[in-house]
């Protein structure tokens, strides 16, 4: 035996965790990041498109399931109004937040990932560059939400964040510098490294913010 | 009155509205609408050589330069098309591009045969590289071969300058054929019905310029002009972000709801003042905001009648309705849910509409349009040209928001008698 029986059970439950959790929290979200998905190509041209039209649906509308996917992490505490609840549970609830984030970063990147080789195989100019500037751009956007949910608990303003920023992307966003989020569609392949390394920053400093905020 | 005080109270004490008109403020400042001061109107004078430029369906201009344009891109099989607003590069496969050559040898009189042989198709060519100066680079079996450009091509003779419609094609009939041309490109290019007239640029003259003038100065009263350029920016931003103050306060009431729902009030009369608080919530910002804008201009233009209450027509009459139909939205599919799911589908739509705004940018207006658009100072005709389909279309939008209010008070009020209770369980759960 590799692993005692103490760490069986605890691995044991944090599988059960992760399955809870995406079926009662995450499933939902999911759905409606697969409807975006299946919509692009009604909104947007997805055949013979050159490097740069390709960005387009990628930055303007695939990336807003980063909103989707990452900023309603912290809702089922907000939702359920009994804080404490939470330190009776088995697991600390920072672990919790982690489950999520992981689970929801990687089906972020998966979807991403499968959209981008959607257009590959409809003859698009697309290279990994747009699989990366597009998960910068939607795990920035999600983080922004997450971490304005870890600081005031409501489900509308949250999302308002992230929108803003969008919004203020659109009107003339190159403004922004580094922190452009349509960088590629604008013919810029290069730079999403900051939108990157920022997005994870505001997701760790979000459980952290959670974490303290609760005790 | 006094729900509606409470209500109110509860909308601008929120944390989403001091985030609403702090974003209001952004967007319109970045976008420079808040301050008029460096944008005087002033009367055109005589004998100047520009006077700008304008559109006109002209077809003797339009015909030309548009199957200039359409064999240019033929040749090359590189078309740039906006179908919702967005760049898109269209490379036609090789079916369409016959069909392509189809219609540019019915309009001019070149055959499809030697118009097949001037097209570089990338899809059967994937050996070749053209450079847009006319050389061309391409792989063979034992090396690659650089080919010069002719020698008239060099000299910037293009052979496509000359191109020119068939005599007998009447204006009819050349657009049917630039319809069908556009549908092989999937809409939104140059070819299509509406765009076609972006052919059609002429020069503004003297007298055309002056009656610009006299428009504004006799319809707008000059601040007129500045507020429906302020209501244009305004509009769309109010279009997204009322949808948040709908949410936000049916949201509110989540925790409270079975306290709420015993209470001896109407739910109309709870929906009712709840919806007009939002709306006042929303509209006492723009209407500050939209006089701020205003006053920067009125000093400029003391020697003339001006319009003081512009600002205000401006604010009820356009963005209003756009307001109340996105906290509409909010406010109903909140309560039906009691979820957000507002959120997602007011950005859908809002994002959508925006972006088949742009190809109307400068003031060309729908019945459906939800954040109208005319981003320009002046351009007084098109707006009095069009102020018929404009009143239809702001009465289109109140009409379907008191129709959402009616719906959420009859949800609110079965959800009251326990008859509903919509979503549950995808409501979030801790675990």
């Amino acid at each position: 035996m590799f692993l005692k029986n103490s760490e069986i059970n605890r691995f044991k439950k944090t599988l059960l965790l992760t399955e809870k959790n995406i079926k009662y929290n995450f499933l939902k979200y999911f759905i409606l990041s697969l409807i975006i998905i299946l919509i692009t190509p009604v909104i947007f041209g997805t055949q013979n498109l050159d490097s740069r039209a390709s960005a387009i649906p990628l930055e303007f509308f695939i990336a807003l399931t980063g909103i989707i996917l990452i900023t309603p992490l912290f809702f089922p505490e907000n939702d359920a109004g009994t804080d404490e609840l939470i330190t009776s549970k088995y697991f600390e609830n920072s672990f919790v937040y982690t489950i999520r984030i992981i689970y929801a970063v990687l089906t972020l990147f998966l979807l991403i990932l499968f959209f981008v080789f959607y257009l590959k195989l409809n003859n698009c100019t697309v290279n990994f560059y747009h699989i990366y500037g597009t998960f910068s751009s939607a795990l920035f956007l999600g983080s922004l939400g997450l971490i304005t949910s870890a600081l005031i608990k409501n489900n509308a303003v949250p999302y308002m964040i992230p929108l803003i920023y969008f919004m203020l992307n659109f009107s003339g966003g190159s403004k922004l510098g580094k922190f452009y989020i349509f960088g590629m569609s604008s013919g810029i392949f290069e730079g999403k490294i900051f939108l990157l390394v920022s997005g994870f920053v505001l997701i760790i400093s979000a459980v952290l913010i959670k974490k303290y905020s609760e005790k | 009155m006094t729900l509606f005080l409470k209500e109110f109270k509860k909308v601008i004490f929120s944390f989403t509205f001091l985030i609403f008109v702090i974003t209001l403020f952004v967007m319109l400042n970045s976008q420079e609408v808040l301050n008029f001061t460096d944008q005087k109107i002033d009367i055109p004078q005589p004998g100047k050589t520009d006077y700008g430029t304008k559109y006109e369906e002209i077809p003797d201009i339009i015909m030309p330069e548009a199957i200039k344009s359409l064999y240019r891109d033929f040749t090359v099989n590189s078309y740039i098309t906006y179908p919702i607003g967005f760049y898109k590069n269209i490379i036609l496969s090789k079916d369409k591009i016959e069909q392509m050559a189809d219609i540019i040898s019915y309009l001019t009189d070149i055959s499809k045969e030697d118009l097949l042989k001037r097209v570089y198709d990338e899809n059967t060519s994937d050996e070749l590289i053209n450079f847009e100066n006319g050389t061309s680079l391409e792989k063979t079996g034992t090396g690659y071969v650089l080919t010069a450009p002719p020698a008239e091509r060099q000299a910037g003779k293009e052979e496509e300058l000359t191109i020119s419609v068939k005599k007998d094609i009447t204006y009819e009939e050349f657009k049917k054929y630039m319809q069908k041309a556009d549908k092989i490109l999937g809409g939104g290019s140059d070819y299509s019905d509406s765009n076609l007239i972006s052919f059609g640029k002429v020069p503004i003259n003297y007298e055309e310029a002056l009656k610009n003038y006299n428009l504004i100065k006799t319809e707008d009263r000059f601040t007129g002009a500045y507020a429906r350029l302020f209501s244009d920016y305004a509009c769309i931003v109010i279009s997204l972000m009322s949808v948040f103050l709908g949410i936000s306060v049916s949201l509110k009431d989540k925790n409270i709801k079975e306290i709420i729902f015993t209470k001896n009030i109407s739910s109309f009369q709870l929906m009712l003042s709840r919806y007009l608080a939002v709306i006042t919530a929303i509209m006492i910002p723009v209407i500050i905001f939209s006089y701020i804008s205003n006053i920067s201009v009125w000093g400029m233009y003391k020697e003339f009648k001006i319009d003081y209450l512009a600002p205000l027509a401006y604010s009820i009459g356009w963005i209003m309705p756009s307001a109340m139909i996105s906290s509409a939205v909010g406010l109903f599919f909140t309560e039906l849910t009691g979820t957000p799911i507002a959120i997602v589908i007011q950005v859908f739509w809002w994002f959508v509409d925006l972006n088949m705004g742009l190809s109307v940018i400068k003031g060309g207006y729908s019945p459906f349009t939800l954040s109208l658009r005319h981003n320009s100072l002046g351009n007084t005709e098109i707006f009095n040209n069009n102020f018929s389909v404009i009143v239809t279309n702001r009465l289109i939008f109140v009409e379907i928001s008191l129709i959402l209010f009616i719906m959420t008070v009859l949800v609110y009020s079965y959800k009251r008698k326990g008859k509903i209770n919509v979503f549950k369980k995808f409501r979030n759960k801790q675990i």
